[in-house]
């Protein structure tokens, strides 16, 4: 008994104590993906609502119905459409090699120790790639795991996404001090896509339309000027309009809730608390 | 992010960590009791109900646990998940109660038939012979399996963030996408050394109180 109560004394002096200290000051998700999904959110007249996940999660968040999108610089690959339902690609990403500054640059049939996220699209640029042949890969559970790999030097080399790169290799971070990102490694473009539960056709074409209007009304662009994305954004492409869409329940889904609900992982500058 | 930031932010993480603890470890105890009576049950089929439980509660990762109760409901059923924190905290609460039932089944049969036999000889009934002959005899057997437990509970606590809840050890790592600060992700353990150094002291105080009674 005596146990239980020093255990709950604690619980609650630390409780009071953080309650204290959590007083007068609150973040706010921020990022590029989190502000054009809540621009997106007022064309279409729906709340937007954020539920953070765990990445290796998301597909099973997505259908056990606790989100509604993955709208998380998510990459578009043929491997994912046959599960999903995607939007059209509003920006695009490379994949790019990341190692220590001292690395000399890639030689083909090197055996590198190549740290990549489980199930990224750095992972499949590992597979798809005869210059790491010789490779080892490493699966981590995130981008910065694979950045932390390398600046440890348990993996010779990581392969992440170009958009985060230059964030996370600013020469103030951790990481920025001692990493590079490898100039003659080439991979070909991809896009960010928004991705949703597979048939939700008509819940999908509603969201292009938010971006396409987005897009056209500049407020797209000036969130990316903000996040010093420019660069990467992707103009709208044609889309299946709603109304040559039948099956409509997936929209009036969204519509009964008033709100949809968005899968994302804290990673700057797409979605991160400032 | 300066240092006294970063201790603040992981301050209300570890409140998280420090919440999943007590309460999983408050349900625990009372419900490993319920299960060790369930497996002593001199009803056959409910015993080897048990046996079936306990073979895949421990046969099964932790992490596996929270991911079923969590999605499960929503996969196969539609139905509304239930709350992130309270999925973690039934997960947490029914391995730890099957831990516990094993560790007080012990203590239970490490009692002498001797001591019940002389209790039963003196006209105590069965209550009287569970309070005043085997209880204490029993917690000091079950005190030292049971410290070992709690600890690992504090640490096991971590696996929450396998469905995004941001325990300690999610926040750092939020902080480290957030910042690419690094050091931050090993600062939590100096939060689980101190809560746990403190919470060996406690126990070792209870273990030497009960230590004048001889097993």
């Amino acid at each position: 008994m005596k146990l239980t109560k020093t255990l709950l004394a604690v619980a609650i002096l630390s409780s009071s104590v953080l309650a204290l200290s959590a007083c007068g000051k609150s973040k706010t998700l921020v990022g590029f993906d989190t502000d054009l999904a809540k621009k997106v959110g007022e064309e279409l007249g729906i709340s937007v609502s954020f539920q953070e996940i765990v990445w290796e999660q998301k597909e099973i968040e997505l259908s056990s119905k606790n989100i509604d999108l993955i709208w998380n610089g998510f990459t578009i690959t043929e491997e994912r459409k046959q599960a999903l339902s995607f939007s059209m690609p509003y920006m695009v990403n490379k994949q790019v090699v990341v190692s220590k500054n001292s690395q000399s640059e890639l030689i083909g049939s090197t055996a590198y120790k190549v740290a990549v996220e489980a199930g990224s699209a750095g992972s499949d640029a590992f597979d798809g790639d005869l210059l790491f042949k010789n490779s080892t890969k490493i699966e981590v559970t995130s981008q910065i795991d694979a950045l932390t790999e390398v600046l440890s030097g348990t993996s010779d080399l990581a392969i992440i996404d170009g958009v985060m790169a230059g964030y996370y290799l600013a020469d103030s971070t951790s990481y920025g001090k001692s990493l590079k990102t490898l100039s003659n490694y080439e991979n070909s473009s991809e896009y960010y896509g928004i991705g949703a539960r597979k048939g939700d056709e008509a819940f999908i074409a509603k969201i292009n339309e938010g971006l396409s209007k987005a897009y056209q009304d500049a407020s797209t662009t000036k969130i990316a000027e903000k996040y010093g994305l420019s660069s990467a954004l992707v103009a709208p492409t044609s889309y299946a309009s709603y109304d040559s869409i039948s099956d409509k329940s997936s929209w009036d889904y969204i519509v009964a809730k008033k709100s949809m609900t968005i899968g994302y992982t804290v990673f700057a500058p797409i979605a991160y608390m400032a | 992010m300066s240092f006294l930031e970063v201790t603040e932010e992981l301050l209300q993480g570890f409140l998280v960590t420090i919440l999943l603890f007590a309460l999983t470890w408050v349900i625990a105890v009372p419900l490993g009791v319920f299960f060790c009576r369930m497996t002593l049950s001199k009803f056959k089929p409910l015993h080897y109900f048990m046996q079936g439980f306990i073979w895949v509660i421990r046969g099964t990762p932790l992490m596996l646990q929270i991911i079923v109760i969590f999605y499960v409901p929503g996969l196969l059923f539609a139905w509304q998940s239930v709350d992130r924190f309270v999925a973690v905290l039934v997960a947490l609460s029914i391995n730890y109660g099957i831990y516990f039932s094993e560790i007080f089944r012990s203590g239970y049969e490490s009692v002498s038939e001797g001591q019940k036999d002389a209790a039963l000889m003196l006209q105590f009934s069965r209550s009287q012979i569970f309070t005043r002959v085997l209880f204490l005899p029993i917690l000091k057997k079950i005190l030292p399996p049971l410290s070992n437990e709690t600890i690992s509970l504090v640490k096991d606590t971590a696996l929450a963030r396998v469905i995004a809840i941001s325990e300690i050890l999610m926040t750092a790592q939020k902080i480290v996408a957030t910042y690419a600060i690094i050091w931050v992700l090993f600062y939590t353990g100096v939060f689980y050394l101190v809560f746990n150094g403190v919470l060996s002291v406690v126990l070792k105080k209870a273990e030497k109180k009960l230590a004048y009674f001889k097993a």
